[in-house]
């Protein structure tokens, strides 16, 4: 198939904007009179709220009112309610919002919120999953019985257990205790990271006196904030009007609920005034939520040959002190342990456990990141004790499209990509066992891989729709409801749009230029999952498809030719019989007249919808059919350690992904790159700290360090597959989260395949690694600091 | 250095530019205890919104021309308190009289910060981790320090007392750093930085070779900086550089007694002060 649009490297449709700087976030939104707000946030991890005194904060110039949980009495969640507006009886983290002050300045605001004075009653704080865990740990969440929960979670009442999922697959235990089986037994541990978008979260608020709820914010999924703001206030779903300007970066953070109703709720406080609010990158990194830390205790079986036979684990998410979206991360995280593997007895228990930290929620990868670390680690130390090449021992055991079924008891696809292409291409471009001599005698060079699969995680009717437009001048008009967040989806969709219709893609406007609003934009689930340009473009394909029946319909009539044997291409409809017959689509987009002023047909709008096909719930054992598609990648990287000081450095990093199809390689491309500095960042620098009371010690990006450009030291090549989805839209599937996920498992292989040093939690700090091989293979630094004072500085004389 | 509050807005004060050094002087003594100077204010106004620090009054150092100069007078060469970091760098006479300060300068925060950003404000900061102060105690440099009442020498080892304490009195300010005019000077600065920008050590060197002296700071383990010369160094000027090298790399492991913090433990400063140390050495007599 050739295409006109399709497959160009077409750069995002609103970078010129961008790159000048005037592009409008929900940040730079503003009226006049808008009112500023100020979180008061809790110094305790754990207390009851005994009083609060807001006397001296309402005397401060400019404040007009200062509002506490008791205001507010709802309750908020996606998946589970267990969150509250602002803090109500009790506090759960150092962070947690207690109250907030609304003022005419930002000033006055911040003055005010010093002033409110909060008398607690500390209760014991539990700021460990294994504190959390005990018989008598204090519960975090008392009422957790009482939470609405969405169909197919299981919080524990009674515990600090906020969902627990379970997967069982064949008899593990049997497998394990088999003879020949050998066993792999490991703990591995990623810590609380943060989404660092540059834009931090923002909303703009004005409950208006005909009562409907305008808001302006920074977020991915603008009809599930509608929905769940409308299901938490009680309010018809239209009397809230959500409008989402592009985000400054999203990564999961913006998805859900944030805080539109809190200040929405201010607003309508204040007298009904628009009220701001604007985290600051301490609030951002204290009080708002971040990933969830993640402890995986696993048991592996394999034979001889490295058949991967049996896999037990228990995961371990430490969700904070609200799992409301981390219940999904670590259900998702459960039922897609076995990866890419066909693992025939499989045995998975994934609990989101609470405690008195900063709260967490969705986050790109959504729970992959979490058990491929521990499952893509797991692979490689099997391969080191079976003496099978890290290569070899994942060709033997993936999936087979087509044939192998999953752990969840899914069928794989035929047409799911192609596992073994991805995991070939990769070993071709990395060449595992071709490594060079590293720069210094006191260096090592090393390489590794990792692969992974991801579906979307999503309800069994995440659905999406789209319209088409078609104006006066033949230019087209699209609508979807798909959030702009920097990964160029509304780009792929014009081009989407642009090549179903037949047009030049100048000719396509999307989404009034990235600004989506629940009042003029069509639904769709969320933004999020990667399914994107899958859902909203088979959307919008089959409204394309509409409108251009339509135009068919009408031409047909003027052309005086049956509607089947009108097409419509470049621009035109024309009768595929009597090509000669033939007038350009824009004199169709109004109805066609005639001379006389005769009209036939009427506007041309078109509408599609989806929703997934058979999709179900997961039941008791984990089985089900819960995914729309999945894809298939893999990362290769060449690094080299400085044994002297620990510090990695990734010299080349290698992305394979099977993305059905590139609609626009130039993203897909950046995707990889994008996903791969996040990647490095996680892997060798991004931590949130904790003090001894669940405090985060560096909400900054001073001491949370992310990847700057002297850390890109490595040369970045993406090789994309386009095995075809048979049901996405021109065979494409989605790709935006993947591209992270297997960067800090390929790096740790890497290092464990050079030195033998194993490295199970995150991040690979050059000190944590020097340590490391310090305790683990000493006589590597012995030798690297006798070859740098011997022959190191020998150099120095010869000069 | 915390950053670690949420403030957007700064705490009231009231601001003045004075035109010369007296001016500001006086301003200082006249509001001695609730003044402070700002030069760049890169520090002081995140302090300020940190909410560490509320001065009454900001006294903005800015307008001031006598202190952005450099100079080379008989005591030697003069830095104003004033010259940015940016300024060093781009000096050929610092370049070449004071190479450790020079580099030491370009890591001074990142490219932007460095325009703004003065060296008498980096190295008044007192953190651990500033970047100046072990470049200048490894010149051997000496502050010139005023307050309205007379003027102090004061040698640039003995500013910082502890994290974030100076010997500076309330009411003086640094107004020049005096260099040594020596010729064939050679230096270097190393910052090693792993998962925070805060450094976890960084080493200063300064070689005089026709004086035969040698001076090494090593900063940000420890609430003030090392100073070590070439007879601490044990080092021997007709020995094998690689046997010197070696032999001060074991000094400075000795000697040092790092703190542990969020950055980095007290064992693993140590080592990279001994692995710094040797890289700057070496990168100093290999010329690399
Ligand atoms: C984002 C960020 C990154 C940073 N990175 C680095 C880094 O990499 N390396 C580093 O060394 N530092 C760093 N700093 C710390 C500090 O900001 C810089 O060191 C900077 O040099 C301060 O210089 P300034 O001219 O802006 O000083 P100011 O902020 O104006 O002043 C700092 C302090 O010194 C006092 N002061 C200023 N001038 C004088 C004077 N002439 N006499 C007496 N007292 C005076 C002020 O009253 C104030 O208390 C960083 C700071 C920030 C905010």
């Amino acid at each position: 198939m050739t295409y006109k649009n399709v497959g160009k490297e077409v750069p995002q449709a609103d970078s010129w904007l961008k790159v000048t700087g005037t592009l409008k976030y929900a940040f730079d939104i503003n009226f006049p009179g808008t009112l500023y707000a100020k979180l008061v946030t809790s110094k305790l991890p754990h207390a009851k709220i005994k009083s609060i005194d807001i006397s001296e904060a309402l005397k401060v110039k400019g404040v007009i009112n200062v509002a506490t949980g008791k205001d507010f009495p709802y309750r908020l969640g996606l998946y589970l309610s267990d969150r509250d507006v602002l803090a109500v009886d009790k506090v759960r983290w150092i962070g947690h919002p207690v109250a907030a002050v609304i003022a005419d300045s930002l000033e006055a605001a911040e003055e005010a919120a010093e002033k409110v004075k909060v008398e607690y009653e500390p209760l014991e704080p539990v700021l460990t999953v294994e504190r959390a865990l005990e018989k008598d740990a204090p519960l975090i969440h008392e009422k957790l019985g009482e939470y609405r929960v969405f169909p197919g979670f299981h919080p524990v009442p009674g515990t600090n257990i906020a969902n627990v999922f379970e997967l069982k697959h064949g008899d593990v235990e049997n497998a394990l205790k088999e003879e020949d089986t050998i066993i792999i037994e490991e703990t591995y541990r990623l810590p609380q990271i943060s989404h660092v978008t540059m834009e931090t979260q923002n909303v703009l608020a004005w409950w208006r006196f005909d009562d409907y709820v305008e808001v302006w914010t920074s977020i991915q999924s603008p009809f599930a904030t509608r929905y769940l703001m409308a299901d938490a206030l009680k309010l018809p779903v239209n009397r809230i009007i959500i409008h989402a300007p592009p985000a400054g970066g999203g990564f999961g953070l913006k998805a859900g609920l944030g805080w539109e109703p809190l200040v929405a709720l201010l607003s309508k406080f204040a007298g009904r005034k628009p009220v701001k609010l604007v985290l600051s990158r301490a609030e951002q990194m204290t009080s708002a939520p971040a990933r969830d830390g993640f402890i995986a205790k696993v048991k592996a079986g394999f034979k001889r040959d490295g058949r991967f036979v049996a896999y037990k684990a228990e995961f371990y998410l430490d969700a904070g002190a609200y799992a409301d979206y981390t219940i999904n991360v670590a259900r998702t995280a459960g039922y897609s342990a076995d990866g890419a593997y066909d693992i025939p007895n499989v045995h998975v228990t994934s609990y989101a456990v609470y405690t008195n930290k900063i709260p967490t929620t969705a986050m790109r990868g959504f729970g992959h990141p979490e058990n491929h670390w521990a499952l893509e680690l797991t692979l490689d130390r099997a391969a080191s004790v079976l003496g099978i090449d890290p290569v070899e021992i994942r060709r033997k055991n993936l999936l087979k499209p087509g044939e192998s079924v999953r752990a969840t008891g899914e069928r794989v696809r035929e047409d799911e990509g192609d596992p073994q292409k991805v995991l070939s291409v990769l070993a071709q471009a990395i060449d595992l066992n071709h490594v060079e001599r590293a720069s210094e005698p006191w260096k090592i060079r090393a390489k590794g891989i990792a692969l992974l699969v991801k579906a979307p995680s999503q309800p069994p009717n995440a659905g999406a729709s789209a319209v088409v437009k078609l104006n006066e001048d033949g230019t087209i008009d699209v609508l979807t409801g798909n959030g702009s967040m920097g990964q160029g989806t509304p780009t792929s969709l014009a081009i989407l749009a642009a090549e179903a219709f037949g047009v030049p893609l100048e000719k396509i406007k999307i989404n009034q230029l990235e600004m989506v609003s629940t009042d003029t934009n069509p639904y769709t689930w969320q933004t999020v999952g990667s399914r994107g340009l899958f859902s909203d473009g088979i959307a919008l394909l089959r409204a394309i498809e509409d409108a251009k029946n339509q135009i068919k319909e009408t031409a047909s009539r003027v052309f005086k030719v049956p509607v089947d044997d009108v097409e419509i291409s470049e621009g035109y409809a024309y009768s595929k019989t009597h090509p000669w017959i033939r007038k350009e689509i824009r004199e169709f987009a109004m109805g066609y007249t005639y001379p006389d002023g005769t009209t036939v047909g009427s506007p041309v709008i078109g509408r599609g919808s989806y929703a997934p096909i058979l999709n179900t719930f997961l039941d008791a054992n984990g089985h089900g059919s819960n995914t729309v598609f999945h894809t298939y990648g893999g990362t290769g990287v060449e690094l080299e350690i400085d044994l002297l000081t620990g510090e990695v450095k990734v010299l080349r990093a290698v992305q394979v992904y099977d993305v059905g199809k590139a609609i626009d390689p130039l993203l897909v491309k950046g995707q990889m790159d994008g996903g791969f500095i996040m990647g490095l960042g996680s892997a060798l620098f991004e931590q949130l700290k904790f003090g001894e009371d669940g405090k985060v010690l560096n909400p900054n990006l001073i001491t949370y360090y992310v990847p700057h450009f002297e850390d890109m030291t490595a040369s970045m090549e993406s090789y994309i597959i386009e095995t075809p989805q048979k049901d996405g839209p021109l065979g494409a599937r989605g790709v935006g989260e993947h591209v992270m996920v297997a960067v800090a498992p390929a790096i740790a292989n890497a290092i464990f395949r050079a030195t033998g040093v194993k490295i199970n939690e995150l991040p690979i700090t050059a000190e944590k690694l020097w340590k490391a091989i310090k305790e683990q293979k000493p006589e590597l630094i012995d030798k690297a600091l006798k070859s740098f004072f011997e022959e190191g500085i020998k150099e120095v004389e010869q000069i | 250095m915390s950053f670690t509050t949420p403030y957007f807005t700064l705490p009231k004060f009231v601001y003045f530019k004075p035109k010369n050094i007296e001016e500001a002087l006086g301003m200082l003594k006249q509001h001695k205890g609730r003044a402070k100077v700002m030069a760049g204010g890169i520090m002081l106004v995140n302090l300020m919104k940190e909410r560490q620090i509320f001065p009454e009054y900001v006294i903005d150092l800015k307008n001031i021309d006598e202190l952005k100069k450099i100079n080379v007078t008989e005591n030697g060469i003069e830095i104003g308190s004033m010259v940015t970091a940016i300024e060093l760098q781009n000096s050929k006479l610092i370049k070449e009289k004071c190479p450790a300060l020079a580099k030491a300068a370009s890591f001074m925060g990142d490219r932007t910060l460095q325009h703004t950003v003065t060296i008498g404000g980096n190295i008044s900061v007192g953190m651990p981790s500033t970047d100046g102060l072990p470049a200048l105690m490894s010149m051997d440099s000496v502050l010139e320090v005023r307050s309205s009442e007379g003027k102090r020498f004061l040698p640039s080892s003995e500013l910082v007392l502890g994290i974030g304490r100076t010997s500076l009195k309330e009411d003086e300010i640094i107004t020049k750093i005096i260099v040594p005019n020596d010729e064939k000077v050679m230096g270097t600065y190393l910052k090693f930085i792993n998962a925070s920008e805060v450094a976890i050590a960084t080493v200063a060197v300064t070689v005089h070779h026709e004086k035969k002296k040698l001076a090494l700071s090593v900063g940000a383990i420890a609430p003030r900086p090392y100073y070590f010369d070439n007879s601490s160094l044990q080092w021997n000027w007709e020995g094998s550089v690689a046997e010197n090298i070696k032999r001060a790399s074991d000094v400075v492991y000795k000697a040092v007694q790092p703190m542990s913090d969020a950055v980095a433990s007290a064992e693993y400063r140590k080592e990279m002060s001994k692995i710094l140390t040797a890289r700057a050495l070496k990168e100093v007599f290999g010329g690399a």
